[in-house]
């Protein structure tokens, strides 16, 4: 515990560098996203230190139902400093992926596998967040190893807030603004990275990797299958949404689906990775998401060459009609 | 201090009241900013909210597609010019809602590429019944959704209408236009397709269908 808020000032720093972020990337009003989120883009190093210190005086009281109350109090505290507990709500939010069926999904853990409460998931622990709010669902109280786990999840917080300011705005329902594809998906690997970085600096020890592992079976029994599924879906579609995926078609579905696919796969390897800071699953990440663009550029270009080739196909026809004269208006 | 702690789970609470919900509701409630219309964030009725947008966006893309095959048939004839105005309104309906969905972080129906291809087909199948048929096909269709939105709009006021200002401005201005195409297709004699009466009742029954569906894919 010690050691890990010792590794809390390399995350200092990294809130110097998330605060020259904030200020490279302009911002964008998006009707109805930019008060909220600026605002909270502000607040949000701020109250996620403030969260994290929270966090880990809560952690030190492991195993008693007053957990979430003390967290409360703890946002009260921070409330009272200044925060308002809606902007920083508001940046719970953006990791909010996972929000009550994290939650639930815990005490669904829970209660079949008591053993494996330490080795809870990855995924699970972004939900920590949502101890703030699971005041009304106070049925469990998660692990102290819980502390290893929280930091990754106030680093998820800030990138998705940085990039959620200036999403490109990107249709697809009429080929609109295919330029913009190339910055959206790097703008969603820049979360991606982003999220998953600052969880090595945070002291993402092996021993808590290796408990990942355990944690994603755990997420694979089949009684755990439909939560573990939901809260997949609601963090890919978060992802998304938060780097300005507009889509209001079939493509809704297939992005998803890829960004899917990549977060496991991405996750996996990262939990045999061994190689010095993650530098693999970093490659492979980066791989995967050029992967991506390829196909999507691909499968745009086989449109509209598909679409060219129909229109010469007509073209010949008509000709054809007009020469032998099938096409005379009497 | 526990006083502190209450008040803040309390306003947190008041924040989170939408009922459980699976789907990163948070979120979604974050970036829903209507000021103008003074819906509150936290006591929306989002599941049905959800299926509101997701059928209505389905149905507005639906009629965009069936005006398209319309016009691919009867474009130059000199009704053309009437589809043609009945398509541009139909456009807007389908931007609007394309921005709500956004908005309010709905999931698209699942059947939007079959809507495409069934939407076209009705349109071209009808319009080569003539041009009688395509407006028969447009006096159906309309009366349908013009029916939809109005059960929509009960829906939505039994609840709360403060709540939902902005969208049942949408969906009521929307089903006033749908009454005019409706009008605008008696106006072209629709009554002197062939089979008239079966034609409305098949169509209207696919109609019918279409919503159910795209309510819950």
């Amino acid at each position: 515990m010690r050691g890990s808020r010792n590794k809390s000032r390399p995350g200092g720093g990294r809130q110097g560098r998330a605060g020259s972020r904030t200020t490279s990337t302009e911002l964008t009003c998006r009707p109805g996203l930019a008060p909220g989120f600026s605002a909270a883009a502000g607040s949000a190093p701020r109250a996620s230190r403030e969260r994290r210190r929270s966090q880990r005086r809560w952690e030190d009281e492991s195993g008693r139902a007053e957990g979430p109350r003390r967290v409360l109090c703890n946002v009260s505290r921070v409330a009272v400093r200044g925060v308002p507990v809606s902007k920083m709500a508001a940046a719970a939010a953006v990791s909010g992926v996972l929000g009550r069926a994290g939650w639930r999904l815990l005490q669904l853990r829970c209660l079949p596998v008591p053993r494996c409460q330490p080795a809870l998931l990855p995924r699970a622990f972004h939900a920590s967040i949502m101890q703030l709010r699971s005041s009304d669902e106070q049925k469990q109280q998660p692990p102290p190893s819980f502390s290893q786990q929280h930091p990754e999840t106030q680093g998820t917080e800030e990138p998705h807030l940085e990039s959620s300011r200036s999403p490109p705005r990107y249709t697809d329902q009429g080929g609109e603004e295919e330029e913009d594809y190339e910055s959206e998906e790097q703008l969603q690997h820049r979360i991606l990275t982003a999220a998953l970085e600052f969880v090595p600096a945070h002291g993402w020890t092996a021993e808590a990797i290796a408990e990942g592992a355990q944690a994603l079976s755990v997420l694979m029994l089949p009684h755990n299958i439909p939560s573990s599924l939901s809260l997949l879906t609601s963090m890919v579609d978060d992802m998304w949404h938060y780097a300005g995926d507009q889509s209001t078609d079939f493509n809704w579905y297939t992005r998803r689906a890829v960004l899917a696919g990549i977060y496991n796969t991405t996750e996996l390897v990262m939990m045999q990775d061994s190689s010095p800071d993650f530098e693999d699953t970093w490659r492979f990440l980066e791989n995967r998401i050029k992967d991506a663009m390829n196909m999507g550029h691909t499968a745009k270009q086989v449109k509209s060459t598909g679409e060219a080739l129909a229109q010469g196909l007509m073209g010949a026809a008509v000709t054809l009609k007009n020469l032998t004269g099938l096409n005379q208006r009497r | 201090m526990s006083y502190a702690g209450a008040t803040a789970a309390r306003s947190l609470r008041r924040l989170h009241a939408g009922g459980p919900r699976a789907l990163s509701a948070y979120g979604r409630r974050v970036s829903v900013r209507f000021c103008s219309s003074g819906m509150t964030l936290d006591n929306i009725n989002w599941a049905a909210v959800d299926r509101i947008i997701r059928v209505d966006h389905a149905g507005e893309y639906g009629a965009n597609r069936i005006y398209a095959g319309q016009m691919a048939v009867l474009g130059r004839t000199s009704v053309g010019p009437v589809i043609q105005k009945m398509w541009d309104q139909e456009k807007d309906h389908l931007k609007k809602f394309n921005e709500l969905m956004v908005a309010f972080r709905v999931r698209p129906t699942v059947l939007m590429p079959f809507w495409n291809v069934v939407g076209f087909a009705l349109g071209a199948g009808t319009a080569l019944l003539g041009k009688a048929g395509a407006m028969a096909c447009t006096v159906a269709v309309e009366e349908s959704i013009a029916h939809h939105y109005n059960n929509q709009i009960r829906t939505l006021m039994e609840e709360e209408p403060e709540k939902y200002q902005e969208l049942l401005q949408v969906i009521r201005k929307f089903r006033d236009e749908e009454l005019e195409h409706h009008d605008i297709g008696l106006e072209h004699d629709a009554e002197l397709a062939p089979a008239y009466a079966v034609l409305k009742t098949v169509i209207q029954a696919g109609c019918r269908v279409a919503i159910h569906l795209s309510e819950r894919f």
